[in-house]
């Protein structure tokens, strides 16, 4: 269990390294000061706000969120004795504490801050060929003795779960792909990934006390997700947010395949505007190289810009900021009619 | 398959990483908590409590300090069940993390005479 911890943050800790060439970044002093004034060390974490419409996304999120912050150095008081108090006293919903003044939990529990969570996106989106997985979490953390926030973060996760195949015969790849997807598309466990998310929000938070870099990583930097002096917040939020996920791909790549098949990925993401359908469809398409295994997991997003590089160049701005959101409906919408199967090369141009 | 791939090609880059500065066990923690919640049965729940023996019992083996809030839901589960060797583990948490000690008091105190008003 730690092993895998470990490559999840190893992954987070490459992200943001490469990350920092992408987008706005900022140290965690700049960006979360009061962290700092204040130290917390006790959090009691109520349970996630779900604005989604999946019914056990609360469930399955609750059970994740205790492990990493734990390992951020804090000490997490057990959401299975919280939850059970706050429906003793009657407090069902998170919603109803969000505006409420927090001195109680202080009072009664000694909790130097609360932890409130959001769940913006828990879902999987099958069509067939292409499956993905997106996770999106928002977590902010309040003082209970002042009211003020002292850290919020997004953390956003776009799996890629379409499945591939390289029999060579187009045909049976078609078929076989459909099947491999439909396999990951049911399969697919929400967990690890949520986990994965929750790796990555925790990285940015100032750490707490049992940490051994607490208070020694006021310089570390992040990705500025709401950068205060640029020109629209929504859409550098989702640069940045999305920045995220569009070069994990690359970093994912260059661990798993680390051939020239990921090198050409790379660049068919970071050189957006190329100009043939096929050449980036050759490039991006895994099933041409023989090397494919069935990818299925961590890629995050890697789905995302191969649709849009597909079709017309007025797409491409749009690709950079894809990864999280509607891509692979984007993607197909957009391309030329001919082509009614995304994720497969044109077939006139092969 | 590939999976497994990215995984040994991430950890040998992790190799020039630094090794996680908290050394936690936290065993099948978030599984088991997982199912008490969706089935909420006695079976569940047992299991729950052998996890928590079990992250107890590694942490100790290992040297490590035990994760916090697992002596507290531990103890809380004993309480639950009507095992008297409860008290000990909230001790054994106050011990651990000297911050807890507002918390365990009020847990043992809804505990001890559980009503919906607050102390």
């Amino acid at each position: 269990m730690s092993i895998s911890n470990l490559i999840r943050s190893g992954i987070v800790s490459c992200v943001l390294v490469i990350l920092s060439g992408c987008a706005t970044m900022v140290t965690k002093e700049q960006k979360f000061p009061r962290m700092y004034e204040e130290k917390p060390l006790t959090i009691f974490v109520l349970p996630p706000i779900n604005s989604t419409t999946a019914a056990d996304a609360k469930e399955y999120y609750s059970t994740t969120i205790t492990e990493p912050l734990a390992y951020a150095g804090f000490y997490v008081f057990p959401m299975e004795v919280t939850g059970d108090i706050l429906k003793s006293q009657g407090l069902y919903d998170t919603e109803l504490i969000i505006n409420q003044p927090l001195d109680k939990f202080y009072e009664y529990f000694g909790a130097d801050a609360v932890l409130f969570t959001y769940i913006k996106s828990w879902d999987k989106s099958y069509m067939v060929l292409a499956a993905s997985l997106t996770i999106s979490i928002d977590a902010k953390l309040k003082s209970t003795r002042t009211n003020r926030v002292l850290w919020e973060y997004n953390g956003t996760i776009v799996a890629d779960l379409s499945g591939q195949s390289s029999s060579g015969n187009p045909i049976i790849d078609l078929i076989a792909k459909a099947v491999v997807t439909g396999i990951n598309a049911a399969t697919a466990d929400y967990v690890p990934y949520a986990q994965l998310a929750n790796t990555m929000l925790l990285q940015t938070v100032p750490f707490g006390k049992y940490h051994a870099l607490h208070d020694k990583d006021r310089q570390q930097q992040l990705v500025d997700q709401k950068p205060q002096s640029k020109s629209g917040p929504t859409t550098s939020d989702k640069s940045n947010g999305q920045a995220v996920e569009s070069d994990r791909k690359p970093d994912a790549n260059v661990d798993g395949a680390g051939d020239g098949q990921a090198k050409s990925d790379v660049s068919s993401e970071a050189n957006l505007p190329t100009p043939t359908a096929s050449d980036s469809a050759g490039k991006s398409i895994a099933p041409v190289s023989p090397e494919t295994k069935s990818e299925g997991v961590i890629e995050a997003q890697v789905l995302a810009p191969k649709p849009a590089a597909q079709s017309d160049s007025s797409d491409q701005q749009n690709a950079q900021t894809v990864p999280a959101k509607a891509e692979p409906p984007v993607g197909a919408e957009k391309q030329p009619y001919r082509n009614l199967t995304p994720g497969l090369p044109a077939p006139a141009k092969t | 398959m590939s999976r497994f791939l990215i995984a040994l090609l991430v950890t040998t880059i992790l190799s020039s990483c630094a090794a996680p500065p908290i050394s936690y066990y936290f065993g099948n923690y978030s599984k088991s908590s997982y199912r008490t919640h969706k089935d909420n049965t006695p079976a569940s729940i047992a299991k729950h409590r052998e996890t928590l023996e079990k992250i107890i019992a590694e942490s100790r083996e290992k040297g490590l300090r035990v994760p916090p809030g697992i002596y507290c839901e531990y103890a809380y589960l004993l309480t639950k069940a009507g095992d008297p060797t409860a008290d000990s583990y909230f001790a054994l948490e106050e011990a651990t993390y000297p911050e807890s000690e507002k918390f365990v008091s009020f847990v043992r105190a809804q505990l001890a005479s559980p009503d919906k008003t607050t102390p």
